[in-house]
């Protein structure tokens, strides 16, 4: 058995309903809030949601790579939106980067992040087995 | 078991007390719920006072840790709810007496409401256990 395996049920058609079963994990990589601020810790692309999007799983593809880890090894996932019209964009991206990897995500519309130009968030877990 | 505070070369140093994430080699872990400000009887106390629920919050997290001999730089995430942004700093505040210099990866949610009414933060974790 593989130490890591998306479980889907028996005779269901539909994509998002899986688990990420993961044993003997070797190393384990808990992200914290990760927004869309650049090198000089400023938040880029105000009031526009796709350079956030994009700058956030920048950022998050960064940190994994910094740990030694991939977006393949990200097991678990939520996304903090501000504005619930942001939705359909980001269910867009997400589909195209968790395309083959899926990911046991969490997609919330809150009332607000950290600072008030920020309109993205994710924090998540990554694992190695 | 060994811990990793990650930072990118080019990511600023965090200026708030937090880590950009922390990778753990081996060690078990222990999954806190969301805490609220209640007392042993289950009462909420400081209703209103942010100071008295932030306390009261962390002091509730030490005492599962305690359990466990774990202490606040075996928690690798830490995820924060609050009402209103202005009681951020208040909260940090309180947070700084209970984490020295090891940060946990963190997260930090506004939301309309609450579990409960007069619950103005809840904060859940998760730690490593040697």
């Amino acid at each position: 058995m593989k130490n890591k395996e998306i479980v889907f049920p028996k005779g269901s058609n539909e994509s998002s309903i899986f688990g990420i079963r993961v044993s003997q994990a070797r190393e384990w990589l808990f992200i914290g809030g990760t927004v869309p601020r650049d090198a000089n810790n400023v938040v880029v692309g105000k009031k526009d949601i796709q350079k956030q999007m994009t700058k956030v799983f920048d950022n998050l593809r960064d940190i994994l790579l910094e740990g030694g880890f991939t977006m393949n090894d990200l097991v678990q996932l939520n996304v903090y939106l501000t504005d619930e019209s942001h939705r359909p964009a980001y269910f867009e991206l997400s589909r195209k980067i968790f395309l083959n990897n899926p990911v046991a995500q969490t997609v919330l519309v809150v009332r607000g992040l950290n600072d008030p130009d920020v309109l993205v968030e994710v924090d998540g877990t990554a694992c190695i087995t | 078991m060994e811990t990793i505070r990650i930072r990118p070369k080019h990511f600023p140093v965090p200026v708030a007390p937090f880590s950009y994430a922390i990778k753990v080699i081996g060690g078990s872990f222990m999954f806190i719920p969301n805490q609220i400000p209640v007392d042993s009887r289950g009462q909420i106390v400081g209703k209103g006072d942010i100071l008295s629920q932030a306390t009261q919050v962390y002091e509730n997290l030490k005492a599962i840790l305690s359990e466990r001999n774990v202490t606040f730089e075996n928690i690798v995430k830490l995820t924060w709810y609050l009402t209103t942004r202005e009681n951020w700093k208040p909260v940090v505040e309180v947070r700084n007496k209970y984490f020295k210099d090891k940060w946990p990866a963190a997260t930090f949610v506004l939301l309309d409401r609450l579990s409960r009414e007069d619950v103005l933060i809840e904060l859940n974790a998760i730690a490593i256990i040697e």
